[in-house]
């Protein structure tokens, strides 16, 4: 459908990022840190998954009258069944920034500056000016590399920068050469993250620098976007530079990812095999075929305010995680376990957390068990039939639960029955929510019957509960342990882990002694206070 | 006993110093131990890559820092951290671009590990923080300067 508005190209997108300017009243857009009012955008409604669509329809038309108002814009619109794109040039700048209050933080409505400024000029000029500095001139390589060692990443991807010799050289350093996974945040400011390389900066020309230089190593990408970033130009700058080793693309808060998907080429996405997708903003429709793009998909991570339009032949995804979807329209996700069963017939991981209990119910949920490859599950308990289809699993080889409070009662003493309907059964989570408590006995009971076990992991996730763990119950546990282990022949070690558990320091001492140890290794990963 | 040897610049002039001090540099400890068998009192070494403003520097530096403990090897993974880089090294390295380029040449060239990092630490000082564009301004302006000192 956008193809219809042929004069948006990419180079309408060539700016960094935009801002709305209070002061002077405009939206202006960021380009090598020079600001200038633009008074041309494109504004995009999508309510495809609306039913019915009246609202969208009046929607639309409010938008439509309001941009019909001949002294102010001059439009040029598409429209789609519930879907509405139009290319919008006002009269004078602050008629933008009027629109933009109006409509930009309204939901679903989405408003991006498009720009007519030509930078091929200041491309090559900056191009001719990287080939200026000759750095064997001034230092030979290796005096360069041990300058490297007392810069921080920003500082040696600036230096990449300034000319292809730089750019070679930073390439060869062994902390650049390391690099596999990187995080682009364009936030306004700047935050470190132990353990992870990210640079935050709204600039995308920046982005472009950094993929210069580490692009073709890179194998994951996280790509984190805030309300005023040009997420088409991010994305365009992301196909350009990345390397074939790239296969796992995390994008977080992506407003236009149905009109990215569908402008962008699909060269880039064939070698992809985990997606996530998480977004905090309002519900965003996935309103293309993401199968097309993704064509070699084995990963789909969906977090967040995800509507799903449909779920079709997703045959190559062996992994599903459906995490804290809190869609406001429940309409896209009433079929969701229908669905899910009817076209990821090869899946084998599934996890669902944070989002049943809240948004997406739980209906036809026996239509799992035609899942036949499903070996590991994560799903949050919410009534007993849910609890029985497990049950009825009888492949899995990983179970991690939720058990609420409310349905506790109702499931009390049956989880010991997994071990006896899931006989290849090697590792269980359990994690407990609001106030549910520990299901003592019953747990005993299950690693006694657990003769295949391996992992058990105990998270207290409730609110008010603090759950000690005390010597008697790690006595038990070690007894059942025995138990299921039988006497002679070989015997496996049990790992057993506490998230959010308290353990005296001298009862986890004594628990890691050599009697325990035989049979059960104790992990506690609770922080300490 | 001071054992003095004499240290010969590209451009001809000679140095004389103490054996002991001028062995801080790797390369000339190679060759007093090696090729002079530890008979070197009154030996020319020539070094053809260090003209003599940075050879008499050098020279400055060593025997400042002739009773330093020698510097610890590190992973080559981290950032690293100057530890001692004192007021003294400070002033010593207030110097224009192009002499501070002919040390970190210098340092490496006779493998001198101290001052091979202050120096390479004062050059990093100087591109931290900066954008591509200011480094580049930076090492174009002091680029043919640099270029008629060497």
């Amino acid at each position: 459908m956008i193809e219809k508005l042929d004069e948006i190209n990419l180079n309408h997108f060539s700016f960094d990022y935009f801002k709305r300017n209070d002061r002077k009243k405009c939206i202006e857009i960021s380009n090598y840190e020079c600001f200038e009012p633009v008074d041309r955008f494109i504004l995009y409604i999508d309510h495809i998954d609306c039913k019915p669509g009246c609202f969208v329809n009046e929607k639309i038309s409010k938008t439509e009258i309001q941009l019909s108002n001949v002294e102010k814009f001059d439009t040029k619109s598409v429209r789609d069944n519930n879907r509405y794109i139009a290319i919008v040039t006002a009269k004078n700048i602050q008629s933008v920034y009027e629109i933009y209050l109006q409509l930009c933080l309204t939901e679903r409505c989405l408003l991006l500056p498009i720009c007519t400024t030509n930078t091929d000029k200041e491309v090559k000029l900056h191009n001719e000016q990287c080939a200026a500095v000759n750095i064997t001139d001034l230092l030979t390589a290796d005096c360069w590399l041990h300058i490297f060692s007392y810069l921080h990443l920003n500082d040696l991807f600036q230096l990449s920068a300034v000319s292809t010799d730089f750019l070679t050289l930073v390439q060869h350093y062994k902390k650049i050469k390391s690099l596999r996974n990187f995080h682009f945040q364009f936030f306004d400011k700047y935050f470190e993250v132990d353990g992870e390389e990210i640079v935050a900066d709204k600039s995308v020309s920046k982005m472009t620098d950094i993929l210069q230089c580490i692009g073709h190593n890179l194998e994951e990408v996280s790509i984190s976007v805030g309300r005023t970033s040009n997420e088409i130009r991010i994305f365009e700058t992301l196909i350009r530079h990345i390397g074939t080793k790239l296969h796992t693309l995390r994008l977080r808060n992506f407003c236009w990812l149905s009109m990215i998907f569908e402008i962008m080429s699909g060269r880039m996405f064939s070698q992809i095999k985990t997606l996530q997708l998480d977004s905090q903003y309002y519900d965003i429709p996935i309103s293309v075929d993401i199968k097309a793009k993704f064509p070699n998909l084995e990963k789909l991570q969906l977090q967040g305010r995800w509507k799903l339009v449909e779920f079709t032949n997703w045959s190559g995804i062996t992994e599903l995680t459906l995490d804290r979807i809190i869609s406001l329209n429940h309409y896209s996700w009433m079929t969701w376990m229908t669905d899910v069963a009817h076209h990821f017939r090869n899946l084998q991981t599934l996890s669902v957390c944070d989002t049943i209990r809240r948004t997406v119910p739980l209906e036809n949920v026996d239509c799992l068990l035609q899942l036949e490859k499903l070996r590991s599950i994560q799903i949050e308990i919410i009534n007993l039939e849910c609890f029985d289809v497990v049950l009825k699993l009888n492949n899995l080889i990983s179970v991690s639960l939720t058990f609420y409070k409310s349905i506790q009662e109702v499931i009390d003493d049956k989880l010991h029955q997994l071990a006896c309907c899931l006989p290849n059964l090697q590792q269980f989570d359990l994690t407990l929510k609001e106030e549910a408590f520990l299901p003592r006995d019953d747990l005993t009971q299950f690693v006694a019957l657990a003769h295949r076990l391996k992992g058990l992991h105990l998270i207290n996730d409730t609110i008010k509960i603090f759950l000690f763990i005390a010597p008697s119950f790690l006595q038990e546990i070690l007894d059942a342990r025995k138990q299921s282990q039988g006497v002679g022949g070989e015997r496996d070690l049990l790992l057993i882990a506490f998230t959010k558990c308290f353990i005296d320091e001298k009862v986890f001492k004594e628990a890691s002694g050599s009697s325990f140890r035989e049979f059960i290794v104790l992990k506690n990963n609770t922080r300490a206070y | 006993m001071s054992n003095m040897i004499y240290l010969q610049s590209s451009d001809g002039d000679i140095f004389e110093t103490d054996a002991q001090i001028a062995k801080c540099s790797g390369t000339i400890r190679f060759m007093l131990e090696d090729c002079y068998m530890g008979e070197y009192e009154g030996v020319l070494i020539p070094l053809p890559n260090v003209n003599s403003a940075i050879l008499r520097k050098v020279l400055k530096w060593a025997d400042h820092h002739k009773d330093d403990p020698v510097p610890i090897e590190d992973d080559g993974h981290s950032v690293k951290q100057v530890s001692v880089f004192s007021s003294w090294d400070a002033e010593f390295l207030e110097v224009d671009q192009g002499t501070l380029f002919g040390l970190v040449q210098a340092a490496n060239y006779l493998d001198i590990q101290g001052l091979l990092d202050v120096t390479c630490k004062t050059v990093a000082n100087k591109i931290s923080g900066k954008t591509a564009d200011d480094i580049r301004n930076t090492l174009t302006t002091n680029q043919n300067k640099f270029q008629d000192f060497i």
